[in-house]
């Protein structure tokens, strides 16, 4: 099966590559283009939406009991150095404590944090127990492990649709020219169930296709493969449909995204993707262990002090908490966790992707043959 | 033989006024084939009128591009021309010019002379420095002045006109201490001028053929470079004029001959078929947004470009045969219209649409689709009666006044198909005379919803594609564009719109023999475009004014410069 | 006067620029001919005053002592605004010592480092004062300071020099984090380039880049190894992909731009006789930042073109463009720092106060800041055909300069007399220190050595 396949899908992939063209026949114009999509067992997902999972409840009452964050950079300095008379020096005060969040270091927190819980959260059973700490969904799976969610679950910055990270971050994704993260599926027999398929990301070249309103991503665009600077991000996966849901087995993930103007990479060990596949859109999660002080890096490389202190998130307790909450991938010397359970809420649209460059396509095809 | 295809012709006009069944022209006319080679046939004399034009907000534009470069933006969208006989620029010679317009023509002189002689572009514009930047000289402003007012009057300046503009500049020059800010007024002077907004054709007598007058040549000049590139006569065709090169056969041939091999062709192209096809509509064209929320203002201009690309591409590029594009299966796709056709497109890309598919030909793009169709719904009304107009030029009659459209608006569920609703066009006597020559064509395109997008079923209900086209019979989109390649009609329609626009004439009675001849020298020749054009440019009628009485009442003309 | 152009290269004449050790692809570009500097207006002068051509950034103007001139227009920052008026000089010799709290959220009024040694702004930005008498000449004017001395204006804005300026073509008074990196509003002041108004020229860490307008934005422009000298081979299926940037009718070659007819009656601008063209067609959407330079047989166009850095560096592919790396393959930063006061002095070089700095890369630990951000050591004799990248001795404990021979003193290299540093990047084309710091690492922080930042460039 093997080598037939590559041969196939590097002709497939050499065609798609010179003139664009797909076959279709007269019964390939039935019904809206997404139901042909999937054409020689390949089918392809652009990601549109990405955002730290958080589960939200009218005025957050549930999960967030005390409260949202009340403690950002503004309210801290207040405190820590009220405006009494005392003349303070920049040493002592802002340089110190940016000082501080670059060169960050766990310990007591005087300012108490709006920790989120509840009993409800998105995300997997990583560890595959049931434990004090786990989460259920909404849709009643249970031990689902998202320690991020309590670190930054009542963070006004971080919960949709009107915190400023979560909008600059949306605003991003859908106006900017970076973040473009294609899901290949290839090795598709069946959309609803199949026990065998293998999954590529890699990071799209073009503008998406939108509705009227400019917000809504329309399936059956197409985007070309960045085959120069982000070839080393490109992952394969292995993974299963079960009644119309992609699950990936464990692995580390990888995600381009750039939610400001800095490009980063978000890192999640033993990471999976579960998304509920239909032949024009794709939703669901990627979840696993947040690599938790690039998560904090990233974090505060994108969002400058200023925007922190918009939704009053700050950096100091931010990194207390990661600490504090971090429960997987312990580092093999410390034993220190260096991992968080966490996870993303994501959504895709199906895309024609193209390889501009055969010799890569052929390079892949190869890989991806070899179950 | 002609008169017999003449007269059948216009037999089917006739019939169409009073909405009888047109008689069926394909047994009648006489195919092309028939008629004897080109090279045997021999050009009847003919002769146009002689016209009085707005220049088009396009037509502007493209000159102003051409002579101060495209970073010069013109912010130009004037007055929309009304629609005559098929086309916005025949309009342009009806068209007047109201005092909101002349505020339009004065914002963008005034903005277009001040970037002409800004620091940035003064040096690489003017071409001269004067001896003093703070005063008057003479001498540059009349070499920057007559260069640029040579372009832009279509013929090189009197030297009274010229004398005025330089003794203008000059005098505010002084007045400003500022050599450049004379040249900026000047311009913008020559900017507003009816000269140069309006294209006034000038006749003489022509040596060769005494008694009749001719174009001058600066007027052939400007009739041939808005017909070919939709643009004022460049510096070679001016020169061609001035040397009286163009009035001669074989400078006339050379300079038509460059003009055809020219990149600058594709924008004359683009801009015919634009208002052939009633493009302009597009601008005014809003589809429901809850019914087809694919269909967004990127799309429509996509749509726009998709037929526009298609049309150079076969017509110019590869020189196909002019009735081909109803039946062709190549096009070009946007990353949008791909998305909307299912079809991998990352960015502008040829595409042909595999056998059995049922997007064959023009008619089956999205921009005639959804141009003749409803916000929420596709109409077979609309498009048979846009194939009748826009391409066979039979014009179909508007509905009487007392028309009740509620019954056609039924909402009743168990009317789930167009064709159903569309019943009573056929059963109502009242209705049936007219739609009978709309319908049948629209509806084999009703697999076509209103936004041009593919449908199978209509609310379920599966869609019967088939229709007639005059005593043609088909069951699709194929049969229905291989009955419109197959009409005379087509063709004569399309020399017809053509001509007009080469012309910027409605036609007459006085018009029918050398469309005769055009219509048949168009099949010898292939049905091919630019041979057409060809045949128009270096035409005895495109050349030659006719006579026409001038009218009893009072009018004022524009002198000759 | 006569308006002239006029080919730079007065004093500066030994600064040929051979452009043959450019940074950016430098495994795959060509060995370009001896390259011109930028063709500029030449415009009355005042006395003495002079246009130096510089190796980054063209021909500047420059004083009698060859010193860059500058200025600082007025401009909002995220509270209120600091700088000059037209007319006015806002640079006194008041020493600040306070912040004026421009970058939320911090308060206004908080002490700033060394407050009783600060210097003034006119000691780090000299005023180019106006002798008695001076008079006015084309575009430059006489200001009355505050303190009632007369300083020369160009253009409405009062110019100054720089305190780190030492020689002519030295412009080392500006940010390194680029033309969009904070320094404190101060611009080079220089002369118009000679070119036909379609185009533009902006400095680049590679050289003066070309572009063209399109439509409301500016595109790369690119030349073909395929055209001869004002000859376009470019047809057809070329054209698909490449758009010429054309002439008007009334344009005339001048300069290094020359003016060919492409066809009959389609003329097309060369520069240095190699025709011009855009990225895709006329009405596309612009290049996302140079896709075109990533394409075979096609160069961007500078009008000039630094010379080498190091030779011991490398250039490594990241997510987002080309970097400059040392040996090893590791990222090479920059460090911009700005003070966050009225005068907006700059602290991002190593005679500045090193507690910014200090704080960022190890919270205060110069021991930390070396191993998280550590310099890049050179040999002490190294040179780079550069002038642009210099060797100096730091105190690393300090973060100042050291003398040779003191003790703990290391030989580092330096981009425009600031130190250059690595990060703790893991592989080649990592560049996880890129907007390490306050606001994004511009105002008080680190980024990477873009060659090229293809999605977030800043030029």
């Amino acid at each position: 099966m093997s080598l037939s396949l590559s041969v196939k899908r590097a002709v497939l992939l050499s065609c798609i590559a010179t003139a664009g063209v797909l076959g279709t026949g007269v019964a390939a114009m039935a019904g809206s283009p997404g139901e042909q999509t999937l054409k020689n067992r390949t089918i392809g997902y652009l990601m549109t939406d990405n955002q730290w999972a958080i589960y939200q409840t009218a005025g957050a009452k549930d999960e967030c009991p005390n409260g949202l964050s009340k403690w950002g950079p503004r309210e801290r300095f207040k405190v820590m150095f009220p405006d009494n008379g005392t003349k303070h020096t920049l040493k002592e005060t802002q340089i110190a404590l940016e000082g501080s969040i670059w060169n960050p270091k766990a310990g007591p927190d005087k300012f108490d944090y709006a920790e989120a819980g509840g009993k409800i959260s998105y995300g997997l059973n990583l560890d595959g127990k049931v434990g004090p700490n786990d989460f259920t969904t909404p849709e009643g799976d249970t031990g689902i492990d998202n320690q991020l969610f309590r670190v930054i679950g009542c963070d006004d910055n971080m919960r949709g649709p009107s915190g400023p990270v979560y909008g600059i971050g949306h605003s991003y994704l859908r106006n900017g020219t970076f973040s473009k993260v294609l899901l290949e599926l290839t090795n598709v027999d069946d959309l609803t169930n199949d026990p065998e398929v293998d999954v590529t990301v890699t990071r799209g070249l073009d503008k998406w296709v939108t509705d009227a309103g400019g917000d809504i991503v329309l399936p059956g665009g197409t985007q070309r493969v960045d085959t120069r600077w982000t070839k080393k991000f490109v992952q394969h996966h292995k993974g299963k449909i079960v009644n119309g849901v992609l699950m990936t087995e464990p692995g580390l993930v990888r995600i381009l995204n750039a939610r400001n103007r800095t490009p980063v990479e978000d890192l999640m060990y033993d990471g999976r993707f579960q998304l509920k596949l239909t032949a024009e859109r794709a939703e669901g999660v990627i979840a696993g262990y947040v690599d938790f002080r690039r998560f904090y890096l990233n974090f505060n490389r994108e969002f400058a002090t200023f925007v922190q202190a918009y939704g009053r998130s700050d950096a100091h307790a931010w990194y207390n908490k990661l600490t504090e909450l971090a429960d997987g991938h312990p580092d093999p010397k410390t034993g220190a966790n260096t991992g968080i359970s966490g996870a993303m809420l994501v959504k895709f649209a199906q895309v024609f992707i193209e390889y501009p460059d055969k010799q890569v396509a052929a390079k892949t095809a190869e890989r991806k043959s070899t179950h | 033989m002609r008169l017999v295809r003449g007269m059948a012709a216009l037999a089917i006009s006739v019939a169409l006024t009073s909405c009888a069944q047109p008689s069926s022209d394909h047994a009648a006319a006489v195919t092309p084939n028939a008629v004897m080679s080109s090279g045997a046939m021999k050009e009847p004399e003919g002769d146009s009128l002689r016209r009085l034009r707005l220049l088009t907000s396009d037509q502007y534009i493209n000159t102003l591009a051409y002579i101060f470069g495209d970073d010069v933006k013109v912010d130009a969208n004037f007055a929309p021309l009304p629609r005559t006989e098929g086309l916005l620029v025949v309009g342009a010679s009806k068209a007047g010019i109201t005092e909101s317009q002349v505020e339009q023509y004065q914002r963008v002189a005034a903005a277009v002379s001040a970037l002409a002689v800004d620091r940035r572009h003064r040096d690489f514009i003017v071409g001269c420095a004067p001896a003093d930047a703070k005063g008057a000289d003479a001498v540059c402003a009349a070499k920057f002045l007559s260069a640029v007012g040579r372009l832009l009057y279509r013929r090189p300046l009197s030297d009274a006109l010229l004398k005025e503009a330089v003794d203008n500049a000059g005098e505010t020059a002084v007045r400003l201490k500022d050599f450049y800010a004379g040249l900026q007024l000047a311009l913008e002077g020559m900017l507003l001028s009816p000269r140069v907004l309006l294209v006034a054709d000038t006749a003489e007598p022509d040596p060769m053929n005494p008694g009749r007058q001719r174009l001058d040549a600066y007027s052939l000049a400007s009739r041939l470079s808005l017909f070919l590139w939709n643009a004022a006569p460049d510096d070679a065709l001016l020169k061609a004029a001035e040397s009286g090169a163009l009035q001669t056969e074989k400078g006339r041939t050379l300079a038509v001959d460059r003009m055809l091999a020219s990149p600058r062709l594709e924008a004359g192209v683009r801009a015919f078929f634009d208002d052939m096809f009633g493009f302009d509509q597009f601008t005014a064209l809003a589809k429901d947004p809850m019914i087809y929320p694919a269909f967004t203002g990127k799309m429509a201009a996509d749509a726009r470009e998709q037929t526009l690309r298609t049309v150079v591409d076969q017509l110019i590029v590869k020189k196909k045969d002019y009735r081909d594009l109803y039946t062709t299966r190549e096009t070009f796709l946007s990353p949008m219209l791909g998305a909307f056709y299912g079809v991998p497109a990352s960015t502008w890309v040829p595409y042909e649409a595999p056998a059995g598919d049922p997007r064959v030909g023009l008619l089956t793009q999205v921009s005639f689709l959804a141009l003749h169709s409803h916000p929420g719904r596709s109409s077979p009304t609309l498009r048979g009666k846009a194939l009748r107009e826009l391409l066979l030029c039979q014009p179909v009659p508007s509905p009487p006044a007392n028309v009740d459209f509620s019954a056609l608006e039924n909402p009743d569920p168990r009317i789930k198909t167009q064709r159903a609703r569309l019943e009573l066009h056929r059963t109502n006597p009242v209705c049936a005379g007219c739609h009978k020559i709309t319908d049948p064509i629209g509806l084999a395109l009703e697999h076509f919803d209103g936004s041009g997008q593919y449908r199978e079923t209509e609310k379920g209900a599966p869609i019967d594609a088939s229709g007639a086209l005059d005593n043609r019979q088909f069951t699709d989109t194929v049969g229905l564009g291989q009955s419109l390649h197959d009409s005379p009609a087509l063709s004569s329609c399309l020399v017809k719109r053509v001509y007009s626009y080469a012309t910027g004439s409605t036609m007459s009675a006085d018009d029918r023999t050398t469309l005769e001849y055009l219509d048949t020298r168009f099949a010898a020749q292939g049905y091919r475009l630019p041979a057409l054009l060809r045949s128009i440019a270096l035409g005895d009628a495109f050349v030659t004014i006719r006579n026409v009485p001038p009218p009893a009442a009072k009018t004022a003309s524009l002198s000759a410069p | 006067m006569r308006m002239m152009s006029k080919v730079a290269g007065l004093t500066m004449a030994a600064l040929a620029f051979a452009a043959a050790g450019s940074c950016a692809n430098a495994a795959a570009a060509p060995k370009q001919p001896q390259v011109l500097a930028d063709d500029y207006v030449a415009e009355p002068l005042p006395p003495g005053f002079q246009v130096i051509l510089t190796e980054r950034e063209g021909p500047v103007f420059a004083d009698a002592n060859g010193l860059t001139l500058y200025n600082w227009p007025r401009r909002g920052l995220r509270i209120g605004a600091a700088g000059d008026y037209p007319g006015k000089s806002d640079c006194t010799d008041k020493r600040v010592t306070e912040t004026g709290g421009f970058m939320e959220p911090y308060p206004p009024g908080l002490v700033v480092p060394n407050a009783e040694n600060r210097p003034t702004c006119v000691q780090v930005w000299p005023p180019v004062y106006a002798e008695e008498g001076a008079q006015p000449v084309g575009a430059w004017t006489v200001i009355t300071r505050d303190d009632g001395k007369k300083q020369w204006a160009f253009r409405g804005q009062a110019i100054y020099t720089s305190w780190l300026d030492h020689q002519p073509g030295d412009v080392l008074g500006t940010s390194v984090a680029g033309p969009g990196g904070r320094s404190g509003g101060r611009n080079i002041v220089a002369p118009a380039i000679n070119m036909p108004p379609v185009f533009s020229v902006s400095t680049t860490v590679r050289g003066r880049v070309l572009r063209a307008e399109r439509g409301n934005d500016r595109a790369m422009v690119y030349t073909s190894d395929r055209d001869g000298v004002n000859k376009s081979n470019c047809s057809e299926t070329c054209l698909k992909d490449w758009t010429p940037v054309l002439a008007s009718a009334l344009a005339e070659s001048r300069g290094q731009f020359t003016v060919f007819e492409r066809v009959p009656g389609i003329r097309q601008w060369a520069f240095r006789g190699k025709p011009l063209y855009i990225r895709g067609r006329a009405g596309a959407a612009p290049d996302v930042n140079d896709e075109g330079g990533s394409v075979a047989g096609w160069h961007d166009v500078y009008t000039q073109r630094v010379l080498a850095p190091p030779k011991e560096f490398t250039v490594q592919d990241t997510l987002t463009g080309d970097v400059l790396a040392d040996r090893n393959g590791k990222t090479i930063y920059v460090y911009s720092c700005m003070e966050d006061t009225q005068d907006q002095l700059a602290c991002d070089y190593p005679d500045a106060v090193q507690d910014y700095r200090l704080a960022i890369c190890g919270g205060g630990d110069p021991v930390r800041c070396q191993e998280q951000f550590p310099y890049v050591a050179a040999a002490k004799d190294a040179k780079a055909e550069s002038r642009l990248w210099t060797v100096m001795w730091i105190d690393p404990m300090t973060g100042h300069r050291a003398k040779e021979g003191q003790t703990g003193a290391k030989s580092v290299w330096a981009y425009r007399e600031r130190p250059v540093y690595t990060y703790r990047d893991e592989e080649p084309g990592d560049i996880l220190g890129h907007q390490f710091g306050e606001s994004e690492g511009l105002n008080n922080g680190y980024v990477g050595f873009f060659l090229k930042n293809v999605y977030f460039g800043r030029e």
